[in-house]
């Protein structure tokens, strides 16, 4: 006697593939990155900063671009507790989430910010993408403070990279990506995903250092949310 | 300082849009009810529950091979019902895939909406300004039926709304003509997110708000899958088999810096099974 069980849905009027396709990473006992060993060859000759490029964008980086690329991920990493994805971990670790409940909470706050940061920047990367002439001002440094950090950059990049974007006066944030674009990483997708996960380890440990279960020792109030009357 | 109309804990009663919820909510309002004033912050009439409730059965499509169900439990598979509950929310918040795609094309009936105006009765201006949304617009979010030649959650809500009167609105009537223009001259059937979109807005809720109720109101299938995953641990999808996987990438090779050192050290390549050297 047939059921319903065996009745036929839409879905298996589809001839599907059988097989799930790995493009970046071979699957296996000896997996590679885009074709390289990654035991045998990358993990001997290159950093990891160095095998996150080889992975974003598919080749091999020279030394002098890796060391760049590593440079801008340090400059990228710090995120402090002001920011909502490190204060949404803390909030987390105060309500005693599991480790992989702390990385969920991390991650996608991470994503959330760095993506509107990306969005912000639409602009920006697209003048990069061209020959670059002028930067709007909403892109360009806005206090002293800033112009030093960009100064920072600019000098450690020197031996190691050119950067076309940094000839302006750039904010810290465009300037970040504007390396990051420069070593190779051209769609803000990729410079998404660098810059989630150049902050999240940093993001990690501050979670971590506070106190599981402090949820009496967070400050509730800040900020302040005030219930606004209403009538039903 | 930031205010709030959602809520405030007192002693003894917890306020929720200005409602107690311990002392007016309970015993009279749903999980239905609460989500919608969640969504739009004012409670919904008994009708409009019942039509709210009636979509989320409607909605209640939970087949575990449905691309963010399936996501649900692949995650969900270690063991944590929140996790893959989670990360299935956050596939479907777009105009791809999912109940989502609701506010994309009720944006589509409010434009036409405005375009109307008030010759709702007006056949031929009605057509005109069909004509024109869908040339200004190309594609039409909430037509287009995969798998199948019509949507049966589609046809279900036709009908419950024929029933109850619904489809007097003046947005269902829009979304019959906008479907009579793309059925009729360019073959694409209307799907559930276009007929939710009418029902909704025809309810008084915004574009946007629509999106947020139609996925809020399809909780059920997120929630059955992810329970079911994190119970059955399946090691399958945890791990798939390797004979349904195949690596499409770049072939085994040998790094510039590995292949320096090498010539340095003149010593011979490494060789993998499959002949190629490795450092």
């Amino acid at each position: 006697m047939s059921t319903l069980a065996d009745a036929k849905s839409p879905l298996d009027s589809v001839e599907w593939p059988t097989k799930l396709v790995a493009r970046v990473v071979s699957p296996g006992a000896r997996p590679t990155v885009h074709g390289y060993d990654v035991e045998g060859d990358l993990a001997r000759d290159y950093s990891f900063a160095e095998t996150v490029l080889l992975a974003l964008t598919g080749e091999a980086p020279e030394p002098d671009l890796g060391r760049a690329f590593e440079l801008v991920l340090v400059f990228a990493a710090p995120v402090s507790v002001v920011e909502a994805p490190v204060h949404a971990a803390v909030v987390a670790r105060a309500c005693v989430a599991s480790p992989s409940q702390l990385l969920g909470v991390a991650a996608l706050g991470l994503a959330e910010q760095t993506r509107v940061l990306v969005e912000g920047l639409r602009g920006f990367l697209d003048a990069l993408s061209g020959n670059i002439q002028d930067v709007a001002p909403r892109y360009c440094a806005s206090s002293d403070e800033e112009r030093a950090s960009v100064g920072r950059l600019r000098a450690g990049l020197a031996p190691f990279l050119h950067v076309p974007g940094l000839t302006f006066d750039l904010g810290r944030t465009a300037a970040i990506v504007a390396a990051l674009h420069a070593c190779g990483l051209r769609t803000a997708e990729q410079i998404e995903c660098a810059l989630s996960w150049a902050r999240l380890p940093l993001l990690l440990a501050e979670a971590l250092a506070a106190k599981p279960g402090s949820h009496m020792q967070y400050p509730v109030n800040v900020p302040a949310i005030v219930y606004e009357e209403q009538q039903p | 300082m930031i205010s709030t109309r959602v809520a405030k804990h007192l002693y003894g009663e917890n306020l929720y849009f200005g409602h107690r919820s311990l002392g007016d909510l309970l015993g009279t309002e749903s999980m239905t009810g609460l989500v919608a004033m969640g969504v739009a912050g004012a409670q919904p009439t008994r009708e409009q529950r019942e039509v709210l409730d009636a979509i989320a059965v409607i909605v209640n499509s939970a087949d575990p091979r449905i691309w963010p169900l399936k996501l649900t439990r692949l995650v969900s598979s270690y063991g944590s019902v929140m996790a893959g509950y989670c990360a299935g929310q956050l596939a479907v918040e777009g105009e791809r895939i999912g109940y989502w795609v609701t506010g994309y094309a009720a944006a589509a009936l409010a434009e036409l909406r405005t375009a109307v105006g008030d010759r709702i009765d007006d056949d031929a201006a009605v057509d005109a300004c069909v004509r024109a949304l869908v040339a200004r617009r190309g594609r039409v979010l909430g037509f287009g039926v995969p798998l199948r030649p019509s949507d049966e959650r589609m046809d279900a809500l036709s009908a419950y709304a024929q029933a109850r009167g619904l489809d007097r609105g003046v947005h269902w009537r829009l979304m019959d003509a906008l479907a009579g223009h793309l059925e009729k001259d360019k073959g694409v059937p209307r799907n559930i997110c276009i007929g939710l979109a009418a029902v909704l807005l025809d309810m008084g809720y915004a574009p946007e708000q629509t999106s947020r109720l139609a996925h809020f109101l399809s909780q059920s299938v997120f929630v059955a899958n992810a329970c079911e995953a994190a119970t059955q641990q399946s090691p399958e999808m945890q791990r798939l088999p390797p004979e349904h996987v195949e690596y499409a990438g770049a072939p085994r090779r040998e790094s510039p810096r590995a292949l320096a050192r090498r010539h340095e050290s003149s010593a011979p390549a490494e060789y993998m099974d499959d002949g190629l050297p490795c450092a």
